[in-house]
């Protein structure tokens, strides 16, 4: 029998989820600038707010998403009923990843990578980070930034800190990631040459 | 009690809620009084469905059309504490019923309202169902046509 969460989705469905996916864009297009997703949503611990409206906003019932097998059954019951999406068991097949605990992270290279003809069937990753203030210090260069633009990056994970520097090797194959931190979120899209200072 | 049991007595107060009009469904929650308080999960919201037919019951599965059907969930906490989850799923483009169907639903899982809402709301709303349903067959009875196939006689 499905499982049914005890915390409602959206309060205004279309509103929210427009407005989300306008935060997104605007991350995508500007790489390492900090976007604000304002959307109120009751998401399970430790989903954070904006990461929470992000998965609402990208998933369907087409869409195969993957979590790691550490995250709490409370989040992959919220997303399911409010989605509707389907569970991958491999990240290689997955559309989608969330991961809230970087340590749960496997290597960046496990997830879809798209290929050459379909650069577009690649897993986007929705991850969850400590904040956008310690951490690692990134200088990051390629589209939608002008020259160079410096970041810090709380990532937690020292293989995600490697593996953010290769993700733009095998242009146009890759994966896109989204970063978040309560309210706020960061694109760094395949696209973005990320190197550690 | 057995979970079959459970499972069609549930199937019976859902099949009767979503079937009842509106208006009757409202006036009888209404009569109730004050409800443990309730959160919306799903807020009622509207959608189509894929119908699908068999020609006389048993030919071909075919894809008769799509039907809209309104839905919603919720999520009800009694003041003793007991919580429920109440679903409803309506025809038509009717977000307060499968609102109400819902709460329903939910009310009658906890057991301090189960019985009351039985008595209260379900029995009489399915013995309203039941007399239209007669009323409709005796209609439908008295222009009852039979056919004969007559037998050629051998010549």
């Amino acid at each position: 029998m499905m499982q049914v969460p005890t915390l409602p989705g959206f309060q205004d469905p279309v509103h929210d989820a427009q407005s989300t996916f306008r935060g997104l864009l605007q991350a995508l297009a500007y790489p390492g600038q900090q976007e604000r997703i304002a959307v109120q949503v009751s998401a399970p611990d430790p989903l954070m707010p904006a990461c929470a409206a992000a998965a609402l906003t990208l998933m369907d019932d087409r869409t195969q998403v993957w979590m790691p097998p550490e995250e709490k059954l409370e989040i992959r019951t919220w997303l399911q009923f409010h989605t509707g999406c389907r569970w991958s068991d491999r990240p290689q097949q997955a559309d989608f990843a969330v991961v809230c605990d970087t340590t749960a992270l496997p290597r960046l290279r496990e997830f879809a990578q798209g290929t050459p003809e379909e650069p577009e069937a690649s897993t986007t990753l929705l991850i969850q980070t400590k904040g956008f203030h310690g951490g690692t210090e990134f200088m990051l260069s390629g589209p939608g930034i002008s020259e160079q633009q410096t970041v810090w990056l709380d990532l937690g994970s020292p293989t995600l800190i490697e593996d953010l520097q290769c993700n733009s090797w095998q242009y146009p194959q890759g994966v896109d990631i989204f970063l978040f931190s309560d309210q706020q979120i960061m694109a760094i899209p395949r696209s973005v040459i990320c190197e550690a200072i | 009690m057995e979970p079959s049991a459970a499972v069609s007595l549930r199937s019976w107060w859902m099949s009767t809620l979503a079937q009842s009009s509106q208006e009757r469904l409202e006036s009888q929650v209404l009569a109730l009084g004050p409800l443990p308080p309730y959160e919306l999960i799903r807020p009622p919201e509207i959608g189509l469905a894929t119908v699908q037919g068999r020609a006389g019951g048993t030919g071909q599965r075919f894809v008769l059309g799509e039907v809209s059907i309104s839905r919603c969930v919720l999520h009800i906490r009694d003041h003793d504490g007991q919580e429920s989850t109440g679903f409803g799923y309506v025809q038509g483009r009717l977000k307060r019923q499968a609102e109400l169907v819902a709460l329903c639903d939910g009310l009658l899982q906890l057991t301090r309202w189960q019985e009351r809402l039985v008595l209260e709301v379900v029995d009489p709303l399915f013995h309203e169902l039941e007399q239209r349903r007669r009323e409709r067959w005796q209609q439908t009875a008295a222009t009852k046509v039979e056919f004969f196939t007559l037998v050629r006689e051998q010549s």
